[in-house]
């Protein structure tokens, strides 16, 4: 034991500078994209293959709204994990307009994003506020993320670049076979990451539409995150003033804390 | 009382995060913290990877963590997802529970400083707290302790704050 200490202290120094190096290049908190360091995942190409047609749908349709209903675990002090639910609806008309909203057990809360701000809103606290944006879908949300730190495991889907966005930190994937969700069959597929590894339901058919979303966190004891989706609208009528925010009487505009280590992206980083 | 795995952990890791602490320029050596956690503490605790979570001291030890993200002990089996969020009290240090609930007390009530510099967060209103408005802004306020709210991410927490009253 003491002998392990001292040699510990021996490779202090070097290890020590390597832990600071190596600090400063990963990105500090957890997220579905990788250090930029990583080596070629191992995708099996069928797997690739699947994945990339569902992107090519997806970032080809102009607008789409899509329903979701997620399940997301959640470890109490006291050790044992509970499940809660939302169902969340998704409006999407590219290149500049985008809605969340996400009603359940613990909260109902909306994001609009009209082009220049995304506004976020907690209709239960009736709270909002609202951050400066891009003009574009993509860039808003790499803008959400790095500087709020704005966390949508579900935006992975909305990026144009969304194949390369949901293989950057994939360490391998392989295809799983054929299963069924809600009745329509899909392709399954299967990927790890460093810190999650996270499996895909893409529907067998000439609209290869995601069904399915697992993500299961390996750094909080296998916490799981799931979204079926519902429905898929891919001709919808978007109202009026769908797009725009308007604050509800009474509530009150509050400031959002800026992301922790906002450093600022290099060109060609992905995220 | 954790003692076997975590404290293996700990004797293992801790040279390597002490050693980056101290290249950082961040352990616990402000004044406020000499005055509430001793050496043997500040041993205890230790910091979790990328400034995020932490572990607790095997007594409770709360300590200052880095960028100033206050940590405060936490029970045995709780697992933080992202920043550690606890909130300062004048005498209590407590980590969030869930659905508003659980509220834990470190054991000598010490005050932390919260992250970003700025007055701690919590993800939940401790038990009691009640709201008030002042100067059309809502702030809430337990154990003398004012909370307005903001947003961290997508969801809303509430940083401490000053009195406003005072100001």
């Amino acid at each position: 034991m003491i002998e392990k200490r001292r040699t510990l202290y021996r490779q202090w120094v070097p290890l020590g500078a390597a832990l600071v190096l190596s600090f400063c290049i990963l990105a500090p908190a957890w997220s579905a994209e990788a250090p930029k360091k990583a080596k070629a995942p191992d995708i099996e190409p069928k797997a690739g293959e699947v994945l990339r047609q569902m992107c090519d749908y997806l970032k080809n349709l102009q607008q789409f709204s899509v329903q979701a209903e997620v399940t997301e675990d959640v470890l109490l002090t006291s050790g044992q994990r509970i499940q809660y639910a939302r169902s969340v609806e998704a409006s999407v008309r590219r290149p500049d307009r985008m809605r969340a909203e996400s009603v359940g057990d613990r909260d109902n809360r909306q994001l609009v994003y009209d082009g220049k701000t995304i506004t976020l809103m907690d209709r239960s606290k009736n709270f909002y506020t609202t951050i400066t944006a891009p003009p574009e879908i993509d860039a808003a949300l790499d803008h959400g993320v790095q500087a709020f730190n704005l966390r949508a495991p579900l935006a992975d889907l909305i990026y144009t670049k969304s194949y390369e966005y949901l293989t950057a930190g994939a360490l391998s994937g392989f295809y799983a076979g054929l299963s069924k969700v809600q009745g329509v069959p899909c392709h399954h597929l299967a990927f790890r990451q460093k810190d999650i590894d996270w499996q895909i339901w893409i529907e067998n058919s000439p609209t290869p539409a995601p069904r399915k979303f697992l993500i299961t966190d390996k750094t909080a004891q296998g916490l799981q995150f799931t979204a079926v989706f519902t429905r898929w609208n891919t001709s919808p009528q978007f109202e009026e003033g769908l797009f725009t925010f308007v604050a509800p009487e009474k509530a009150e505009k509050i400031d959002i804390l800026p992301a922790a280590t906002p450093a600022p992206p290099k060109k060609g980083q992905k995220r | 009382m954790q003692i076997t795995k975590p404290k293996a952990i700990l004797q293992k890791v801790l040279p390597l995060f002490l050693c980056l602490a101290m290249l950082a320029g961040l352990l616990p050596v402000s004044p406020l913290g000499t005055m509430l956690i001793n050496d043997a503490e500040a041993r205890g605790a230790a910091r979790g990877p990328g400034g995020g979570a932490a572990v607790a001291g095997p007594r409770g030890a709360a300590a200052v963590g880095p960028r100033g993200n206050a940590v405060a002990a936490t029970p045995r089996n709780y697992v933080h997802t992202g920043n550690a969020s606890v909130a300062a009290g004048p005498r209590r240090a407590y980590a969030e529970g869930p659905r508003g609930g659980a509220a834990y007390v470190g054991p000598r009530g010490a005050a932390v400083r919260g992250p970003y510099g700025g007055g701690a967060v919590v993800r939940t209103m401790p038990v009691g707290a009640r709201a008030v408005a002042i100067a059309g802004a809502t702030y809430y306020v337990a154990s003398g302790v004012y909370y307005r709210p903001v947003y961290e991410g997508s969801t809303v927490v509430y940083q401490e704050v000053e009195n406003p009253g005072a100001q």
